[in-house]
């Protein structure tokens, strides 16, 4: 029946090119180039495509999927800066791939199929110099809501290493959905570890400051790698803290992760730096998002102090994210985008890395501004009716933020950097605790420990005649500081009691 | 050679009732049809709905029958499917010329039917609401074919007879012409 990609074209007359896609030809190589790395036995993918016999029996599916552009999963919009490892199927690619389908998924000519990729079999990266495997396995019940749990891996090395790559290996692929990887150095996870009388534990409140991600995982992700001269600081003593986020997929499952860490040969020559907005995933930006508003918006800005180059984004919401988008406003007068997600799925947790470093010079303005839709027009929503959500852990909860990782342009402006970073979470603390209405007019009488600590630091900063409290001139003089770096001290839903978030 | 193991695999069905063939026995008034495939993650993430349904409905009178859609699919691989996810109780069927697919209008795994004695199709489509796309899924709050099983028993007419389903798009059965 050679003649039915003939005929087919007839009957579809001049819109389609003189040929038929065919699977050799046309199909195998958009398949074989940006799904199979997934969907290939012992990959996440839940069905291979490794011959034409696999790819044409999920034809209508493959068709349906990639128009709705829900494969390959990708979140990011194109900006002037690519990326290196964006996998998306441009247009034509898309139409061609209905129209194979539409004309009944020919095969064409097997001998001009192309081979598949040679994709590496084990650890991507070849054998790494530190394996680190889970002790017990943690079972996943069958069904029910999604499970967040952390595993500790301890290292404890003798002295600080540098490491150039990480990569995360869930044993039961279907069930684990994305993996954040810490270095950590609070060592507090030996008091928690399987408490419950389950493997690992679920809460881990490590300082800020003693824990470093240092990787994400998340079903289709390579091993993260760092840029050419950049390195992450694995601390003498510290140990790997994994928080996993679980699927249920129908049956019970038991996961045993394993992660591979490859050591640098040197330090590296600029310290990579994570500066996030809001910080740590809002903790501090007062996320109190009312039931049913379809467009919760927290906009934060930072101002560069010194130059920077940007390596690579990384978004982070739960359900209720709705689109994220980081500009620069540049010292020239230009202002970019550095990273949009316009469509924000909670299923896909990529770190996007910039195919060449971009450089900021100082003086450049960062605002990251982020919507949370929690209305029922929100098809991720989890409560229907919609609930008031606050800022937390859970996948219930919520969070935000946009991660750029950057490194200073001149090691020597580190410390100048780091300080900005800090001085900048501090007045995101601020701006939150003057928000609610004459905020600490009797200072910290009243408060709890933790309230009173970041009440403290507040004063630190406002209270100019040390009276240890805010008069309301004080408090307005310190709001129109806070509005002036460019944080919002509108009057916000969420007061006090407060998290002493700075102290984290 | 693939086509060969296709017809092999269907005659072995055939001729060693690889499964209970529906109907089912003749007590059970409504046929319950859950169109299934080993590998969709939707399908498999509601198979503990399905052993409820089918625990819940079968005293009731309800036939349950899982039907598996791909023709590939053996026995082996379908008995090893439903001890992986605890679904040995109920009657099973590999559909390898989707004549239970046609007689529902099934499109996608997983879907149910409901069918009278006479095979008619009272309802088709989703379980529950709780998938919402390909990779959305929430707690359901409509348990569209638990109302639809529960209106069939009674004599009513089920409220909401059609609705759509989120999962795997069912493959036609290979068409010859079409392979060259």
């Amino acid at each position: 029946m050679k003649s039915l990609p003939l005929i087919a074209g007839l009957l579809l007359g001049s819109a389609l090119p003189a040929a038929t896609p065919n699977f050799s030809e046309h199909i195998a190589p958009i398949i074989f180039n940006n799904c199979t790395t997934c969907h290939r036995p012992g990959e996440a993918g839940p069905f291979p495509f490794t011959s034409y016999e696999e790819v044409a029996k999920r034809g209508k599916m493959i068709a349906a999927i990639t128009k709705a552009r829900t494969m390959p999963p990708w979140q990011a919009e194109k900006t002037a800066y690519p990326f290196s490892n964006e996998r998306t199927l441009t247009a034509a690619q898309i139409e061609l791939i209905q129209e194979w389908v539409r004309a009944g998924m020919p095969r064409g000519n097997a001998a001009s199929q192309p081979p598949l990729p040679k994709f590496p079999q084990g650890w991507e990266l070849g054998k790494p110099d530190l394996i680190v495997k889970m002790s017990k396995s943690f079972r996943v019940p069958a069904e029910g809501t999604d499970i967040y749990r952390h595993f500790a891996f301890p290292i404890g090395l003798p002295e600080d290493k540098w490491v150039r790559a990480i990569e995360f290996r869930p044993g039961a692929r279907s069930v684990v959905h994305h993996a954040l990887l810490y270095f950590d150095t609070a060592s507090l996870w030996p008091t928690l570890d399987g408490k419950d009388g389950k493997a690992g534990f679920d809460e881990y409140n490590s300082p800020v400051a003693k824990r470093q991600r240092v990787a994400t995982w998340a079903v289709g992700s390579n091993p993260r790698t760092y840029p050419e001269g950049i390195a992450v600081k694995l601390p003498k003593g510290a140990d790997l803290v994994v928080q996993t986020h679980f699927h249920p997929t129908g049956k019970e499952e038991d996961e045993i992760s394993t992660v591979g860490i490859y050591f640098a040969d040197a330090p590296p020559a600029k310290t990579w730096t994570e500066l996030q907005l809001p910080y740590f995933f809002g903790i501090g930006a007062g996320i109190d998002i009312p039931a049913g508003d379809p467009a919760y918006t927290v906009t934060e800005s930072i101002t560069l102090p010194v130059d920077v180059e940007a390596f690579a984004g990384f978004a982070h919401a739960h359900f209720l994210g709705k689109e994220f988008r980081l500009t620069a406003a540049l010292p020239s007068g230009q202002t970019q985008d550095l990273l949009w997600v316009k469509k924000w799925d909670f299923a896909w947790q990529t770190i996007y890395n910039f195919q060449d470093r971009i450089a900021l010079p100082k003086g450049t303005k960062l605002t990251a501004r982020i919507v949370w839709d929690n209305s029922t027009a929100n098809s991720a929503n989890q409560f229907n009716p919609p609930r008031a959500i606050r800022w937390g852990e859970a996948s219930t909860d919520e969070m935000g933020s946009i991660t750029l990782d950057i490194v200073p342009a001149r090691e020597t402006e580190l410390p100048a950097l780091t300080a900005a970073l800090r001085r900048h979470r501090q007045m995101t603390d601020a701006s939150r605790v003057l928000s609610t209405d004459r905020a600490l007019e009797n200072g910290v009488a009243g408060l709890s420990a933790d309230e009173a600590k970041l009440a403290k630091a507040v004063l630190g900063f406002f209270d100019a005649d040390k009276d240890g409290k805010l008069s309301p001139a004080e408090l307005e003089s310190a709001r129109a500081n806070l509005r002036a770096q460019g944080f919002d001290t509108g009057l916000r839903r969420s007061s006090l009691p407060l998290q002493a978030a700075s102290a984290r | 050679m693939y086509r060969l193991v296709r017809i092999a695999a269907a005659l072995l069905c055939a001729t060693l009732a690889c499964a209970q063939t529906p109907p089912a026995a003749p007590s059970k008034k409504i046929a319950l049809h859950l169109f299934v495939l080993v590998d969709c993650p939707i399908s498999r993430r509601l198979a503990p709905e399905f052993r409820r349904l089918c625990a819940d409905y079968s005293p009731r009178g309800v036939g349950c029958t899982l039907v598996f859609v791909d023709p590939d699919t053996t026995p082996q691989e379908a008995r090893k499917h439903l001890k992986e996810f605890s679904l040995e109780s109920i009657p099973f069927v590999i559909d390898s010329r989707h004549e239970l697919v046609r007689r529902a209008g099934a499109t996608v795994t997983p879907e149910a039917a409901v069918l009278d004695a006479a095979s008619r199709v009272l309802y088709l489509g989703r379980i529950d609401d709780s998938h919402v796309s390909w990779t959305r899924s929430r707690p359901p709050t409509r348990h569209d074919l638990r109302d639809a099983l529960d209106a069939a028993l009674a004599g009513r007419p089920v409220p909401r007879p059609r609705t759509d389903a989120i999962g795997c798009y069912i493959s036609p059965l290979p068409d010859d012409s079409a392979k060259d």
